[in-house]
Order: structure tokens, then sequence, then C-alpha cells
């Protein structure tokens, strides 16, 4: 993949250029701020962007304003944000509508998993941070995931993430056809109409976790 | 120089011509009416006015008053002058003897033509308006009149000089009487329309004016008892005694200098406190007289009829008497003459007492003088030591005012440390009495307000500098958590990817992977302690609004937490607050309250953020001085919030918070 990367902080930026150079993908810009990114990423047209939420100029979320202006402009170009703890303000409108991702930053040292998500959302796929998601399916008033069982609701949580039935079955240590199964009986009790296509799926999840929240 | 100036020097002039004129005729008289000392007394008499009149003219040159009042001081030298022609010219040494005569019986005519011009004209020098010449007209046009009427008549001279004839004699019998009655009812009309016209311009003046006008009234105070003494005098005596002249040339001297101090020096002394110890005076001098007389008749006749020791003794008994009723008086005179003075302090001393009895707020002490002084721009500037100004009742701090133009300024208290100014018209400072007694009586409420509000500030200073260190606190927070998540967060995801491409290089070692695995978790379970810490310095989802924030913490929560939140965001700091409180209510309701589940709601309600945590748990929560509620209640006291806890044992626990938003 060809990957443009938008960091401020030197350390983490040059650790990332390594990590996914030594994972055989082509660093083709790394830049520290904003303005820079949407100008490589303008100039270089990769597969992917790799941005931080929090970075100049201004310092608190112009990379997430420009990573969704990248979207817009760009489409062919998906988007990775990255952030120090957990923000929703910004990411969940773009997870739904595909080819983006939001991962916390510590994520990148799980580095298969990392890699992994980098691909599905370079291939139009999502990436939803657990934390994100579990701030989503967490307990509420008139709780509407109450109709599931626990392991129901550890299989929404990895679809909200934007896994595959496969990534999902290699997780909870199940069968692939298991794993459909409960994904059926969570779409029928929940009401949400199926797709074959997983973000699709993901943008359905996190709809009706919305609409409910 | 202006024409009253000119007519007053005049005046002086011909009244010091004629006292010349009387002394050479006396001396040439061989049989002369009146002695050199009546002519001497006569001038004495003649130069208050005269002396009056040229200061009036020279203070206000186009101001008629001064020649008035010259004219005035010029009738005696002029009579003594005429009797002493008239004296010579009948004893044949001089000629003119008619004409001298004539015009020595008739020129009191003119006391009361320039008397009815003073009152019309004083103090400005015009008529009450433009209607009211009519009536000055009247005055001069009555004068001349009379003295024409008397000049024409063909009456026979009274004694001694009734073989003189009449210099004209032109008009006799009824047509003569007709022609003076006319002419005297118009001069009398004058007069009364003068009073009127007194009486009218007392009651439209004001300020300046309005003193002036009391000035006359002090000096004018005298002529009832005058007229008193005169009439008692009149029916005692044949002839005019001392107890006659005597009052008479008192209440001309007061008249006269009254209106001097009016026209000239009105703001000199207080007119008020003046008029009321005149009128006290003169009341009980007739008091004193009266008592002196009736004792008399009582001890003297037993004594031996007309005795000088009775006398005496009746008038130090009567004196005896009336001491004690003097201060009674002076006090029910102070009352009925210088009213708005007692009433001002009395209004004063009532408003103390219902301060003191907790009645009346204190503050109210700047409308009451502003009512009491009568003057609506008037302003209470009290000392706070602590902010070293000076502040109005209403909050604001002043720059120390200064005395200007349209403003005075009066100091309230002790000399060199004034409790208070107080900034007022500066009329007021021509009642210089009013103004003291009123602030005297004023200085204790003016206190007690002063207290309080300087602890007004002071409080104000507290909860402000109270806020500072909230909000200095929470930024501080916030800083430590950014450098949290830029500085040694960072640093360890970067050691940790650091470790994962030496992992790489040592593939074909499966201990030395493992062993970095290890070290790779540890790292990211370091990752994860310290968005912890940050989380508990600043909860970064509060960026995300105060909605988003609650939901994690009440998922982080293990109990059963239902969350209800406002989607639109109130300010940053109240937001944060709001989240304090939620997190404080549940780790007790975990910690102590043994509750299964806790209900969050948060609303915004007329411009408020109200926040409710309820549990089911066994209740009985008290607010420990140091514990957390207490610091709660600290920080929510910094915004202006209100917080109420109510945790009976075993009804569970409530608590509920409001913040001001601002909106």
């Amino acid at each position: 993949m060809r990957i443009v990367i938008g960091e401020d902080s030197t350390l983490f930026r040059e650790g990332l250029v390594l990590l996914l150079r030594d994972a055989g993908h082509e660093v083709v810009a790394a830049v520290g701020d904003a303005d820079a990114l949407e100008a490589a990423v303008a100039r270089e047209a990769p597969d992917i962007a790799i941005a931080d939420i929090r970075m100049p100029p201004g310092d608190e979320d112009a990379g997430a304003r420009a990573a969704a202006r990248i979207r817009r402009d760009h489409p062919d170009v998906a988007v990775m944000l990255l952030s120090q703890h957990v923000e929703t303000r910004h990411s969940l409108d773009l997870v739904a509508a595909g080819g983006f991702g939001y991962l916390l930053k510590d994520r990148v040292l799980d580095v298969d998993d990392f890699l992994d998500a980098l691909r599905r959302v370079a291939g139009g796929g999502s990436a939803l941070d657990p934390e994100v998601v579990a701030a989503l399916v967490g307990p509420r008033r008139d709780d509407p995931l109450d109709v599931l069982t626990p392991r129901e609701r550890e299989v929404l949580g990895l679809m909200a993430e934007g896994r595959t039935n496969a990534g999902i079955a290699n997780r909870l240590w199940l069968t692939d056809r298991t794993v459909e199964t409960h994904v059926s009986s969570i779409l029928g009790k929940l009401g949400i109409a199926g797709s074959e296509e997983d973000h699709r799926r993901v943008l359905a999840v996190l709809a009706h976790l919305r609409a409910s929240t | 120089m202006r024409w009253p100036l000119i007519a007053a020097w005049t005046s002086a002039a011909l009244a010091a011509a004629a006292v010349a004129a009387a002394l050479v005729l006396h001396g040439i008289d061989p049989d002369p009416q009146d002695s050199a000392l009546a002519i001497v007394a006569e001038a004495a008499l003649a130069a208050p006015a005269l002396v009056a009149g040229v200061a009036i003219a020279r203070g206000r040159p186009r101001n008629p008053l001064g020649a008035i009042v010259a004219v005035i001081g010029l009738l005696p030298a002029a009579d003594a002058f005429l009797g002493a022609w008239a004296s010579a010219a009948a004893a044949g040494e001089v000629a003119g003897a008619g004409w001298a005569v004539l015009l020595f019986q008739e020129d009191w005519i003119v006391v009361f033509g320039a008397l009815a011009l003073l009152l019309l004209l004083f103090p400005d020098g015009r008529p009450i308006s433009r209607r009211w010449r009519g009536a000055v007209v009247l005055a001069i046009a009555g004068t001349l009149a009379t003295a024409g009427a008397a000049l024409v008549r063909d009456d026979v001279f009274d004694a001694p000089y009734a073989s003189v004839p009449p210099p004209l004699g032109l008009v006799s019998g009824t047509a003569a009487d007709v022609l003076t009655g006319v002419a005297l009812l118009s001069l009398i009309a004058a007069l009364g329309l003068a009073a009127v016209s007194t009486i009218l311009r007392f009651r439209r003046s004001r300020g300046v004016e309005r003193t002036q006008m009391k000035w006359l009234a002090a000096g004018a105070a005298l002529l009832p008892v005058a007229i008193v003494a005169g009439t008692v005098d009149g029916l005692v005596n044949d002839e005019p005694t001392l107890i006659t002249l005597i009052p008479f040339v008192a209440a001309y001297v007061a008249l006269v200098a009254a209106v001097v101090v009016a026209m000239l020096r009105h703001g000199l002394y207080d007119v008020d406190r003046v008029i009321s110890r005149t009128i006290a005076w003169g009341a009980l001098t007739l008091a004193l007289a009266a008592g002196a007389v009736g004792l008399a008749l009582l001890v003297a006749d037993p004594l031996g009829g007309g005795s000088t020791a009775g006398a005496a003794v009746a008038a130090v008994a009567a004196a005896v008497a009336f001491d004690p009723l003097r201060r009674r008086l002076q006090r029910v005179v102070d009352r009925r003459f210088d009213r708005d003075r007692v009433r001002a302090v009395e209004r004063i001393e009532a408003f103390a007492a219902l301060i003191h009895t907790g009645e009346a707020a204190p503050e109210g002490i700047e409308g009451l003088l502003r009512e009491a002084l009568g003057d609506p721009g008037l302003r209470l500037l009290v000392w706070l030591p602590g902010e070293g100004a000076y502040a109005g009742l209403d909050g604001g701090v002043a720059a120390a005012p200064s005395p200007g133009p349209g403003t005075a300024v009066t100091a309230v208290g002790r000399g060199d440390a004034p409790l208070a100014l107080v900034v007022h018209d500066p009329r007021l400072d021509e009642r210089p009495a009013l103004l003291a007694d009123v602030l005297r009586a004023a200085a204790l409420p003016v206190e007690v307000a002063r207290l309080r509000d300087e602890l007004r500030h002071r409080l104000e200073e507290v909860e402000e500098s109270r806020a500072r260190i909230v909000r200095a606190g929470d930024e501080e927070r916030r800083r430590l958590e950014r450098d949290l998540h830029d500085g040694a967060q960072q640093r360890l995801v970067a050691l940790g990817m650091a470790l994962r491409r030496v992992q790489r290089r040592v593939a074909g070692d499966p201990e030395a992977a493992r062993a970095l695995d290890g070290a790779v978790d540890e790292v990211a379970e370091a990752v994860r302690d310290l968005r912890e810490i940050a989380r508990g310095l600043r909860p970064g989802m509060l960026d995300d609004g105060l909605g988003p924030a609650l939901a994690d913490l009440a998922r982080r929560t293990p109990l059963a937490v239902d969350v209800e939140a406002p989607a639109d965001r109130a300010p940053a700091e109240i937001e944060t607050a709001a989240y304090y409180v939620v997190s404080e209510a549940l780790a007790n309701a975990v910690k102590h309250a043994e509750a299964t589940r806790v209900s969050v709601t948060a609303r915004r309600h007329d411009g408020r953020l109200v926040v409710r945590v309820e549990d089911d748990g066994r209740g009985g929560a008290v607010p420990e001085p140091a514990g957390g509620l207490a610091g709660l209640a600290d920080r929510i006291a910094a915004h202006g919030g209100r917080m109420e806890l109510e945790s009976r044992p075993g009804e569970g626990t409530r608590l509920e918070v409001e913040l001001p938003c601002g909106s």
C-alpha cells in the first residue's frame, strides 16, 4: 500500500514509518501538520492516509477535520485516524461511511491487528476502536441491547469494530458458521437489514446504536 | 456707572448736605423747634440705610434696590433738614416758610412708596412677572399722587406752623378730600400688592432666592414687636417714648441689615437659625414684658405704689419665672420656623431606629438623605479600607470625588478618616446647620451601610478568587492531561514500536521473541495506565460533551447506571463541575451506599444546569468537612451554584446540584 502519514510527534511518526516499511508498505510522505497532510494526499494520491486527531495548526482537532475533508475531496483515499484517548465526536459519522478507521495509538503495538485494520480500511471497510465500541455498547437506560445474549453482545462489539465474520471467528475461537448464526440472530433481534458487505453492516449497527443513544 | 449706583451715591451726598444744612440752619435759628441732638440722631438713623444702599448698589450695580434703600436712608436726613428749614423760616431767618413746612409735614409719604418698591422688587430688582410691573407703576404713581395731593391742598398746617400759609393752596374742601383719598387708596393698594407679591415670591422661590426671601423675613420679624411696643406706648403715654423708638429703630436696622445680607452675603449665615432665634427672642421679650408689667402691678401695689424696689423685684421674678420657658419656646419656634431641618433630623432618627430593630435596610439611607435634604442628585460614597477607595452603595467603586461646578462634597464622620462622603448640590452649603445636623443624625446608618458594603465587597473578592482558584485547578489538570498524552504516552508507544521492530529482527529466536512480547505488553499496560491517570485528571470525553462523558463514566461504574443528559453544550467549566459531581456521587454509591441502581439526570432549566443523582442504597450519607462532597460543594459554590443532599437512612441518597449556565 502507498501510505501518507500526518503525525506531529516525531518519535511516533518515525516509529510508524519504520514499522510500516518493515511490513512492506510504501510510506510516500510523513508530515507533521494537517495542512501538509492534505497537500501530501492531493499530491501523492495514496491508498490510505494515517492522521493524528490532534495536530497543528491549532493543536485541537485539526487532524480530524483534515481527515473529514480528505474523505470528501478524495473518496479513493481511505483514512485511519489515531488518537491518545477516546474521542467520539469526530469519528462516528466517518466510520459509518466506510473507508475510514479510528483507533487508539497504542493499538499499533499489536502489529498484526493494526496492519489488518489498515488493509480493511484501505479496501473500503471500517475499523473502530474497541474502547469506542464499548462506549456505544455500554449499559444505558432502556438498553435496546438487553434483548441480546452476552455472547451476541460480544459479537456485536466486534462487528462494530469493523471486523469480518472470519475475523470475529478468529477472535472468539468460534467457527465461521457459529458466527454467522450469531450475526443473523443479532440483526434479526435488532431489526437491522443484513448485508453482505462488512462495512455496510457496520454502518447499520452503528446507526442503530446511535439512534438509540 | 450704572444708575442705581449713581442714585445711591447721590442720596448719600444729598443726605450729608442735608444734615450739614440742617445744622447751619439750626445755628442761625433763634428759637429752633428741634435740638441739635435730634438732628444728629436723625443723621445717625440715616446712616445705616445709606451705607447699605451704597453697598448693595456697588455689589449689584444693575439692581435698583441699592438706590431704593439709599433713598430710604436719605429721608431722615432730609426730614432733619426740612424741620430745621421750617423752624428757621417760620422765625423769619430764611425764606420759603410755606414750602418748608409743607415738605416737612408730608415727607413720610416717600417712605411708604420706597417700602412698596422694595417689597415688589426684592431681591432681583424685577417684579415677579411682567404683569406685576403694573404694581410697580402703581407704587410710584400712588406715591406721586399722594404727595401731589398734599402739595395742592389748602389745609392749615399743624402746630406750631398754623400761621404759615400753604404755598399753593389750589384745592380745598370736599374736592381736596376726594383727591387725597383716591391718591392714598392707590398707595395703600400698592402696599397691599407688594405684600401679596412678597408672599407669592416666597412660595415660588427655590435655592438662593428662597434663602434671600428668608433673610427678608428674618429682618421683618422684629416689626410686629415694634408695632406692639408702639401701640402699648401710645396707650400708656401721651408722647412717643423710647418704648416706641427703640423697637422701631431696631426693626428698621434689622430690616436694612437683612436686605444687605440677603443681597450680598446670603450664604454666610444659616438664615433658618437666624429667623427662629429672632422670633424666639422677640416672642420671649414680649412675654417677659407682659409678665413684668403684671407682676409689677401685683407686687408693687402692696409694697407702696410705684417704688423702684418693687419694679426691680417684679422684673427679677418675671425673668426667673420665664427662664424655664425659654428652652421650650425655642424648641417650639425651631419646630415652626426651621421645620425642614427638624423634620429631616427626625426622619433620619426614625430610620436609624428602624435599622436598630431590623425593620429597614441601612442602604436606604442614601435615598432618605436625598429626600430629607431635597437633593435628588445626592450621592453617598462610603470608604472601603480594603479597597482603599470610595464606593457607592450600589457596589461600584468610585474615584474620590472633588468639588466642582454643580457639586459640593461634605464628609460624614471624623476628620481625617471620614466614614463617607456626600456629593450634593452646592446650594445645600447655604444651609450648613441643616446639612450638619442631618449628617450627624445619619452617621450611624451610614456606618452600618458602609460596613455591610465593605463586607459585600470582601465576599465578592473571596468568591471571585475562589472561582479563579477552581479555574486555575481545572486549567492545570487539563495541562497535565495534555502533557501525559503528548509526552510520556507517545514515548511509550514509540518505545513499544521499537521493540516490535527488534522482535522482527530476532524472528529466529523464539525465546527472545517471547520476552519482547512480554515487554511490549508491559509497555501497552503502562500506556493504558497513563490513559486512566489522565482521565482521572480530566476526562477527555468532556471534549465531546457532558452526555458522552457521563455515559462513559456510567460504563466504568460497576453498577446499573441510567444516564440522561442534554444534547446541547454548556460552558466547559460548568460541564466539568457537573461531571465531577456525578463522578463523586457514583463513587459514593459504589463505596458506601450498597446501591444497586443509580439514575443520573442532567437537564437544562431556566439558564441553569440541574444535575440529579439518585441511588437506591441505604442512605444516611453525611458530608464530612474534608470529604469529597465538601470539596464538591466548594467547587459548585465557586461557580455560583447550589447543592442539596437528601439522604435519610433507608431511603437512598439524592444529590441535586444547580449550576448557572449563563444562557
